[in-house]
């Protein structure tokens, strides 16, 4: 990144020397030609065919000072063309002439997004050198402060630059998007000598002869070490193509390269460096013949192979993994299950094998219960692997099961593969799976030439299948004969926090030996701390107040970190921060955030009819609406029913809207003028951002950090939608329909980490645990250290591995499953603890929130006296929650509350608002299990109203059911059929021929509102009961007929006739369920019913967020702060 | 110093390095360096049987060998023509306007990327006389392989084109005018 904001920096300044010396930007062909001349470089234009380009648009050949540059294209293309080359002469490249591995790309943005293909395949260092180019060509020709000048000054818009440079839209657009959304930090060019090799990194450097783990602790060099045995192995003449260096991220991979580069690029190029993904990647590519791949397959990510098996899942007919209502979750856990299958190079047949055997000697009903559900997986397994082989896909696990499995069989492979690459070496051994290891094993032989480095107190990620187990058999049953070395000398930390260190470490699990390090450093004099604060929001007021003293006692807010246990907390503890005052860099669940959810509502216009995006436009300056004018509007078209894009015609002309409203909504209307459903979200936004509004702008100039942040996460969401994958449908609304499932299956991940380019802002940096690993900062604060937080307590997984599965597990799969758990927590408190320089802070409540005790950790307790407790006094007292302020609604005396709404309230009141109140539900697109439910919802209303229960009746119903949907042209649609009749079945079944009914609505008067619920079905049963039926097509919920809802529904039975009785039926697990409730738990669900009614009524409609549910939600991109006013419900 | 020709070693490694060794290929090393013609068909034929025998990935060794004897081939070559073979930014820009071309076809002498006997005969002269070299050591130079500009160190990377092309197409490719080209292609003073 650095090199890149360098070569920027460069092309920058030569813009301004080329203006100075009468260039004209404004004419960008000319600008780069002088340019070059001034660089007494000729240039020619030539063919585009010229065997001179050798198939690439332009090349440099230094030793003849000559740009050559296809002639076609635009004045502006060919001015780019230019300006790259010209970017391999100014920053010093000898490796100009070769062939241009990536395409030029004007557009092109400083990172790849992290998602799908992207984040195995990082750009090469030689590719990242092209990266640096276009960039370079960019900034010569439209440099950063010129556009932002521009657009920020001169007020003109992205479209007006674009044309009057002769340049395409989004080149400027993404120009002018760098320029105003991230932060320009100048570097200066940083000092580049590698500091040199201590003794004990030396031997370890020039070890030669048999396998080799370097035990490295924190600081104490890890990286340099690696890099100094490259070095080394350089020095004594080994061909750098020979050397593989194997790391776990792209980012650690693309450092070692930096490093060596600086000693020797040509080297740097020629050595294989990356990640065991990519590598695996390359091995597939180069060898699909034998393994029968496409030679450039497809990647899946979770969302596609979520997608690719529940198209089959209706065919499967699974029972413990069931689920024909929703059955994403089911899925992804399989899916996990599959991917910690390969791990362990566990193909489909063999865990075939393994759930067998589990069947063959289950003994108890528990045993035959997990063996079944093994068999289950492995059907699964199976179905999904003949998908991903007819989609030419592959997915992660594939990357490196594959390459394994085709090393351990073809002899000759491994002969080529061993002669090519003598030398490996791996970087964060401790995170190896079995995979990664057989891979090595297959790759090297005898191993003699293996050189790995490690450390088993770090070891996190658990989760793809890395234990510390791998450490242990290192020169033993992996690789004998190796040998081990630790480093002890420790560079980073002051005595004070080794200390802590150290008297963690020596009672870890893993801990082998005397784990101490010896610091380099001196004693800064103060001890870490333990603040004791009362209750958990006070945490959060001492971490600002000791943020406070360490500004004081010299240090930047960027000097500090806070690191906790889970994502959960994060986004919560941020904005408090940010409340007291502390700055802080976090982007949280990028789509969580206003901004994000704003621009996504904008795109959501597009193709909501309903126009829900309304109430978060209505909160901006220049679309501003009231709450009752949205509500009007949303009221209206669903009235008329209207169509996507109506409301640019019938938006202004809705009755009662207010000339304000008017006005915004044709303003709106023009905002999008041009786009349609067809429209690329990428273009759109940009558009919006840019040309419309001056919404770029504002961000660009505004002055806190929490603007700053807002424009960096809506740089990371361009970002995102600039590459989508390809698929059917219109592109918003898949691109809508993706952002929720990345969400519900958590597969988001990646998309918050911060841009490189954020990283220098001055400002407290909050992250995770985990995403602390391999960083470190000169002050860490620890929040949340009590009892249940750390460590938390360990849940089985939701499809255990067959036993036999984890190589060197014991045979009680749940055992070592929290085992594993128990000591991954204990090396995520060590990595925190590791990460300090001068000084840790950590935090703990002594009260819960209902004032009873809370002890502090256990882990804490093992520190000892290294650590001092200080009782802490926060100097204020901590914030509210903003989410539970009442919504300024007034309902009316005679509002319906509908029953199903009251267990919606308790689910989220917020999604009741939207729902109930502002009545913004509406189809979204539906999966064929919600059409099916759909289809036997109508027939089996249809079989109340008219009492028929004939099989034939049913099957013709269902086929016209089918029909009105078009899950009638599904290629499964006979096992949808299938599964259709089979619920309408046990449906007629239930009924046993009662006659025919016409529901009717019954109401409860409940606290001075009416509640009305309608059954589905009621009849008298032969023993002369009354019975009302609620008919649910998915299956059960666990206590769902012990809640309000349910209450309320007995409620309004017992009205009609004291004994009457309430059934919940559930079609999809064929169950019914009587509300049968005690006295007391009927009397705590009406008051429940109750208390909601005049919480409704008081407006408390507070969210309750949850990545499982909201991106079901019809609100999930609205959902947050509402527009001004006052909403009248049911005007 | 003399400049020594290519041996027969250096011939038949650079014929083994042809990305195709198809009839025209062979007839061209023929026609090139008739003295080794015996040598040059036997060694097709090996080359030609040892194909069909298995298409075996090259191993290290071979790879080194490969590579020195490119290199050596080249070296040799370039000795026969040092100024040309050698010729910085300046001289390339000097042979360029006296022969009226773009810098570019200039490249390609120097590259080995032109068909020799598509260029007129007065421009060879021209050269030779720039470069100081006999006409025949021009020729020799010219019908060496292709030079690729730059000889890359990681060895997956996109072939280069090593086909060389006339020198009509040079012209034609640097964008000159059809009159322009004419008067070129004229093999008269």
């Amino acid at each position: 990144m650095d090199r890149i904001e360098l070569g920027r920096q460069v092309a920058a300044d030569r813009h301004d020397a080329a203006v100075q010396a009468g260039s004209d930007p404004w004419n960008p062909l000319a600008f780069a030609l002088a340019e070059a001349q001034r660089l007494n470089i000729a240039t020619e234009p030539t063919a585009s065919n010229a065997a001179s380009l050798n198939g690439a648009r332009a090349v440099f050949v230094p030793d003849a000072s000559l740009i050559l540059y296809a002639r076609d294209g635009s004045e502006f293309d060919r001015a780019f063309l230019i300006a790259h080359e010209l970017g391999h002469r100014c920053l010093g490249d000898s490796e100009g002439n070769v062939a241009e591995l990536l395409e030029i790309d004007p557009a092109r943005s400083a990172e790849a997004s992290p998602t799908g293909m992207a984040r195995v395949v990082d750009y090469s260092r030689r590719e990242r050198r092209e990266v640096q180019m276009d960039l370079f060509a960019r900034e010569l020709l439209l440099p950063r402060h010129w556009v932002r000048r521009l657009h920020v000054e001169d007020r003109m818009s992205a479209g007006a630059i674009a044309q009057r440079l002769g340049a395409p839209f989004e080149v400027v657009a993404q120009q002018l998007l760098d320029a105003l959304l991230l932060p320009i930090v100048d570097i200066a060019a940083e000092e580049s000598v590698e500091r040199p090799l201590n003794e004990e990194q030396a031997e370890a450097a020039q070890h030669a002869g048999c396998p080799y783990l370097l035990e490295a602790g924190p600081g104490t060099g890890k990286t340099r070490t690696l890099v100094g045995r490259i070095e080394h192995l350089l020095e004594q003449g080994v061909d750098p193509r020979k050397i593989l260096v194997l790391t776990f991220s792209n980012k650690a991979a693309g450092e070692i390269a930096e490093r060596i580069a600086r000693s020797s690029p040509e080297a740097a190029t020629a050595i294989w460096t990356g990640t065991f993904h990519s590598f695996g990647l390359d091995l597939i590519r180069r060898f699909h013949d034998q393994l029968k791949v496409p030679a450039d397959p497809w990647l899946l990510d979770r969302v596609e192979a979520t997608e690719l098996l529940e198209n089959e899942f209706p065919r499967l007919d699974l029972s413990h993994y069931r689920d024909i209502y929703d059955p994403t979750d089911i899925i992804s856990n399989i899916l996990t299950a599959i991917s910690r299958a390969k791990d362990e190079v566990v193909d489909a047949l063999a865990y075939t094998v393994l759930a067998n055997r589990m069947g063959n000697v289950a003994s108890t009903a528990e045993e035959h219960e997990a063996a079944e559900k093994a068999m289950e997986v492995a059907k699964v397994y199976q179905a999904y692997e003949r998908l991903k082989r007819q989609a030419g896909a592959l997915d992660f696990g594939d990357l490196v099961s594959l390459p394994v499995l085709m090393l351990e069989e073809h002899e000759s492979v491994r002969h080529t593969l061993r002669t090519t690459y003598e030398h490996v070496l791996v970087d964060e051994y401790q995170d190896v799976n079995r995979s990664s290891v057989r891979l090595l094993a297959a790759l090297c032989g005898d191993a003699r030439n293996l050189w790995v480095v490690g450390d088993a107190k770090q070891s996190i990620y658990r989760f793809r299948g890395a234990s510390s187990f791998n450490l242990d058999r290192f020169g033993r049953e992996d690789f004998p004969g190796g040998k081990r070395f630790r480093l002890r000398k420790n560079y980073r930390s002051v005595p004070e926090v080794l200390n802590i260190c150290a008297a963690f470490a020596k009672q870890m699990i893993v801990a082998d030996g005397d784990v101490s390090l010896e610091p380099e450093r001196a004693s800064a004099g103060r001890a870490s701390e333990l603040r004791r604060v009362k209750t958990g929001p006070d945490e959060v007021v001492a971490i600002a107040d000791a943020v406070g003293e360490m500004r004081q006692a010299g240090y930047r807010f960027g000097d500090q970190a806070v690191l906790c246990t889970g994502n959960e907390r994060l986004s919560k503890l941020g904005h408090q921060l940010e409340a007291l005052g502390i700055p802080v860099l976090f982007l949280g669940n990028l789509f969580e955030r206003p901004e994000v959810k704003d621009l996504l509502a904008v795109l959501s216009l597009l193709v909501d009819r309903r126009v829900t995006g309304l109430l978060r436009t209505a909160r901006t300056d220049a679309f501003s609406m009231t709450l009752d004018d949205v509500a009007r509007v949303i009221d209206h078209l669903r009235q008329v029913d209207a169509q996507p894009g109506d409301w640019h015609t019938l938006g202004a002309s809705v009755p009662g809207l207010s000339p304000d409203g008017a006005e915004a909504i044709s303003k709106l209307d023009q905002a999008l003028a041009g786009f349609s459903a067809e429209s690329r979200p990428w273009e759109v936004v940009a558009t919006f951002l840019l040309d419309r509004t001056r919404t770029a702008a504002e961000l660009a100039t505004a002055p806190s950090l929490a603007e700053r942040s807002k424009g960096i996460s809506i740089w990371q969401l361009m970002n995102f939608l600039r590459v989508q994958p390809a698929g059917r449908g219109l592109p918003i609304t898949r691109l809508l329909d993706r952002v929720r499932r990345l969400v519900r299956l958590r597969d988001d991940h990646d998309l918050r980490q911060l841009p490189a380019a954020a990283q220098r802002l001055d400002a407290v940096r909050l992250m995770t645990m985990h995403g602390a690993k391999g960083l470190e900062f000169a002050i860490v604060h620890l929040p949340g250290m009590n009892v249940g937080t750390l460590p938390k307590s360990s849940r089985s997984p939701a499809c255990p591995p067959p036993v036999g599965m984890v190589a060197g597990a014991i045979d009680d799969v749940l055992g070592n499953h929290k085992k594993e758990h128990d000591k991954e927590q204990e090396c995520l408190f060590y990595v925190a603890l590791s990460r300090a320089r001068d000084r840790l802070f950590l935090y703990a409540a002594s009260v819960n929130a209902g004032g009873a005790k809370r002890d502090v950790s256990p882990f804490i307790k093992r520190l000892g006296n290294a650590l001092s407790v200080v009782p802490t006094k926060p100097s204020r007292e901590p914030h509210g929650d903003l989410s539970d302020t009442p919504i300024d609604v007034v309902v009316p005396d005679d509002f319906r509350l509908e029953g199903h709404g009251i267990g919606l309230y308790q689910a989220c009141p917020r999604r009741f608002f939207y729902t109930h109140l502002l009545q913004i539900g509406g189809k979204r697109t539906q999966t064929a299990f919600m059409q099916m439910h759909d289809a036997v919802r109508t027939v089996y209303q249809l079989a109340v109203k008219t009492g028929e229960s004939n099989p034939d009746w049913v099957s013709a119903a269902l086929k016209e059911a089918f029909a009105a949907s078009s899950l009638a042209e599904h290629g499964y649609v006979k096992d949808y059929r299938a599964l259709a009749t089979k619920m309408m079945g046990f449906f007629t079944s239930i009924r046993m021929g009662q006659p025919p009914h016409e529901p009717v609505t019954l109401t409860l008067w409940v606290n001075g509102a009416q509640v009305s619920v309608t059954p589905d079905d009621v009849f008298v049963s032969p023993e002369g009961e009354q019975i009302f039926r609620r008919v649910q097509t998915r299956q059960t919920r666990k206590d769902e007929t012990k809640n309000p809802g349910a209450i309320a529904f007995l409620a309004a039975a017992r009205q009609v006739s004291p004994q009457a009785r309430v059934e919940f039926i559930y079609l999809s697990d064929e169950n019914v369920v009587p509300v049968d409730v005690t006295d007391k738990q009927f009397a705590s669900g009406s008051t429940k019913v109750n208390d909601m009614v005049s919480q409704v009524h008081a407006g408390l409609f507070p969210a309750e967020p949850s990545d499982r549910s909201c991106p079901g939600c019809p609100a999930f991109f609205v959902c947050g702060e509402l527009p001004p006013g006052r909403l009248l419900v049911g005007r | 110093m003399v400049p020594s020709m290519p041996t027969l070693d250096d011939v038949l490694e650079a014929f083994a390095m042809e990305p195709s060794l198809d009839r025209n290929t062979l007839q061209r090393y023929l026609r090139d360096y008739p003295d080794f013609a015996t040598a040059l068909i036997d060694y097709s034929q090996e080359i030609f049987q040892s194909q069909q025998e298995a298409d075996r990935p090259l191993d290290a060794h071979d790879r080194a060998r490969v590579d020195s004897a490119l290199a050596r081939f080249q070296t040799v070559a370039a000795q026969a023509v040092p100024a040309l073979a050698q010729m910085n930014a300046g001289k390339l820009g000097e042979l360029a306007r006296l022969l009226t071309v773009p810098h570019q076809v200039v490249l390609a002498f120097r590259e080995c990327g032109v068909i020799v006997n598509s260029v007129p005969r007065r421009k060879l002269i021209v050269i030779a006389d720039f470069v100081g070299a006999s006409l025949q050591d021009l020729t020799s130079y010219l019908s060496l392989p292709k030079r690729s500009l730059a000889r890359s160190f990681k060895s997956d990377d996109k072939p280069s084109n090593t086909e060389k092309v006339t020198f009509e197409r040079l012209l034609r490719d640097a964008g000159l005018a059809d009159g322009e080209i004419e008067r070129l292609l004229v093999d008269e003073p």
